[in-house]
This record gives C-alpha cells, structure tokens and sequence, in this order.
C-alpha cells in the first residue's frame, strides 16, 4: 500500500488537507481529510512568513499521518515542503530526468539541499526521484514498495484523486462523515 | 754682699763637742695579759613545735607557679567593645499596595490547534485516469491478439465497425464499473469494495453507435 496526502488552500474556506491509502491496484482503501483550517488575522500575523509552511507541514499533515488506521510502506506528498519527519516514512517523487541508476529496484541516496534518493523503476528509464526526511536505512524498504506498486498501477495518479476529493469536499458537494 | 754674709759667717761658726748621756736603766719582762675567753652564740636559737599528723596520704598542692597574664589585648585593655553577632536572617518581605491602572489582559488564541480528521469517500477517489500506452510498445503479433480480443466482445459484424482507442496498462481488473474518453486520456470509473487484479484494458469504439467497448487482458 502507498499513501497519497494533499494539503490545498481554497478559499474562502482555509487549508484543507486529505490523505489517501491506496492498495497496489490504486483502488482506495483509507481515506481522511480534516476540516477546513482557517488562521485568523491574528496568527497570520503572529506566524509571518512561515504560517503557509507550518500549516501545511506541521498541523495538517502530522495530524492526518498520524489518525490513519491502516500504514503505508510510504506516504507520497504533493508538495515537497511537506517530506518531513513523521510517524510514516513521506516523500516528495517526480521524475528525475538522469540516467538509469541500475537494475529495476535499484534505490541510489542523494543528499545535499534535501535528502531522498533515486529509485530505479523500470529499466532504461530515467530513474524517478524521491525527496524525503525519512532515515536512510528506510530507503530501501521504500523503494521496494514504489517499485512493486509502480508494476500494477500509476504510481502518482491516486494523487489526483486526492486533490479532486478534497476540491469536492471544500465545494460541499460530498458529507464529510463516511 | 753676698760673699761678705759667707765670711762672716765663717767667722762665727762653734766647735761641737759629744757629750755623756748613758743613763742606766733597768728593764724587765712583763707577762703578757692572760685573754678573757667569753663564748658567743653563732646561730639564734630555733623554735621547735610539733605539728598534726596529716595521715598517709600526703596531699602535694602543686605551687601555682604561673604569673597570671592579662590576655586581653592591649588595644582592648583600656576601652570598652561591644560584641557583635552577625546575623543572616531575613527580615520579613514587607508587601505594599501600590494603585495600579487597572487593565484587562486577554490572550487570545495564537497557536493553531491541530483540526479535526474525518473519513470520507468522496467520488473522485473512485474515478481513476489513465492515459494510453504508446502503440511502439506492444509488438504486432500482441497487438493483434488484442484486436481480435475486442473485436469478440464488441459483437460487431465486421472489424470495420470497431475503432481501436487504446491500450492502457495497470488499471486494476475487475474493479472498472465504467469507462469514458477525456481527450486523450480514459476515465475509469472504480467499483468500490472490488478486489482488483493486474489488468491491460484494451478499448474500442463502435463506429456506427460511438459506444466504447472494452476488452480486460490479465497483465
């Protein structure tokens, strides 16, 4: 199972944030969201520059890791500010444009600006890039589970999804209980 | 004048004749006086008298034989001091009133709260997108396996009716309700609750009524 969280900002309505657990088919297995999260006046002030960035990374995100019932081998974020430490390993993918790294499963770590590593997904393609703050001895447990879910599904197309439900959620157009 | 004092002086100088004066006289030896011998005391007298008997045990009082010495110093002989004790005590805190201004402190909330997390199912987690493989990537001989497949299902008449749309890889088999066309990309509709399988969804169109006519392959 991999996991897809989102973090959107809609207005009027505040921050809304949604997370995804799809098996290896992409079929839904687990999803929450939280409530719209508007700061007042007061906190933007206070928080400054870093409100958007804790809001999303801090408050949204290690809230909605940590109700899930079910525990993905990797939680996929749709923005790369939000690949911090958590209870579940997250990371931030996309395509990385370099030459192969190895064999198919092949996990190659970088670090630098942000840590994460290369995983090999299918051979002679350009290896797909993960940015991550999850400790690097989990890296190759990651990639085995991208690897073996890229070979039934799309691997970041449950992301979609996770944003066109929270746009449906923030528009009112599904009940927020299950 | 001188030498006539000296004649004349020689002129009445006396002729000095020794004359008889041995006198007999008798002496006789005289007894020397015999010495009163009176005794004379050398030391006083002493007094003796008998003190008591103080017992056997014989007390010695030792002499004190220190002078006594004055050890008060000397700067302190003559003035009076006072002796002074130190003290660490604290004195009691001593509260007093003071009038302030009056004022309201208020503290409203600054830290944003974690929000609450509900589940859901929204639709759109349900409705999956892919987009087509690229026909360079299936061989020919697959390729037409394929077609033949679709055209079956399609009960068409003639393979002309059918309009191959695409073949799309990884969507999850047995759990597909239904399909559309987006552009170039094939909308799925998911099942909820169905189990699904590696699946190679091979799509078609029948010309003459537009509908869309799909074929599963197990992957």
């Amino acid at each position: 199972m991999i996991g897809y969280l989102a973090v959107t900002a809609q207005e009027p309505l505040g921050y809304l944030g949604g997370v995804l657990v799809a098996d290896e088919y992409g079929l839904p297995v687990e999803f929450r969201h939280t409530l719209p999260v508007r700061p007042t006046k007061l906190q933007r002030a206070l928080y400054g520059n870093a409100l958007d960035r804790y809001l999303r990374s801090v408050v949204i995100t290690q809230r909605l890791v940590a109700g899930l019932e079910h525990e993905p081998a990797v939680v996929l974020v749709s923005d790369v500010t939000l690949a911090r430490d958590a209870r579940l390993p997250l990371a931030f993918g996309e395509e990385s444009g370099v030459d192969p790294v190895g064999a198919p499963g092949a996990v190659e770590p970088f670090a630098g600006a942000a840590d994460g590593f290369l995983l090999q997904v299918r051979a002679q393609e350009a290896p797909l890039r993960f940015v991550t703050e999850a400790p690097v001895h989990l890296y190759p447990e990651m990639g085995r589970a991208l690897c073996e879910a890229a070979e039934t599904m799309d691997l970041f197309e449950p992301m979609e999804r996770v944003r066109a439900g929270l746009s449906l959620i923030a528009a009112g157009d599904v009940g927020l209980a299950a | 004048m001188i030498r006539r004092a000296a004649a004349r002086r020689e002129r009445d100088e006396l002729e000095v004749v020794e004359g008889e004066l041995a006198v007999p006289v008798d002496v006789r030896a005289v007894a020397p006086p015999v010495p009163e011998l009176v005794p004379e005391a050398l030391a006083p007298d002493v007094r003796v008298c008998e003190l008591f008997d103080d017992g056997d045990d014989v007390v010695v009082v030792e002499p004190d034989i220190w002078e006594a010495v004055d050890v008060v110093p000397v700067a302190l002989v003559e003035p009076a001091f006072t002796v002074r004790a130190p003290s660490v005590r604290l004195a009691r805190a001593e509260l007093r009133t003071m009038p302030l201004i009056e004022t309201t402190v208020e503290a409203p909330a600054a830290a944003l709260e974690p929000p609450p997390v509900l589940a859901a199912r929204p639709p759109a987690l349900d409705v999956m997108r892919r987009r087509p493989t690229p026909p360079g990537a299936v061989s020919q001989a697959v390729l037409r396996g394929h077609l033949l497949a679709l055209f079956r299902a399609s009960r068409c008449g003639s393979p002309s009716e059918l309009q191959l749309v695409g073949i799309y890889d990884r969507v999850p088999g047995g759990a597909i309700g239904s399909v559309a066309v987006d552009g170039s990309d094939l909308v799925l509709r998911l099942v909820a609750g169905r189990r699904g399988r590696p699946t190679r969804l091979v799509v078609g169109r029948v010309r003459r009524t537009e509908q869309l006519v799909t074929v599963e392959i197990p992957a």
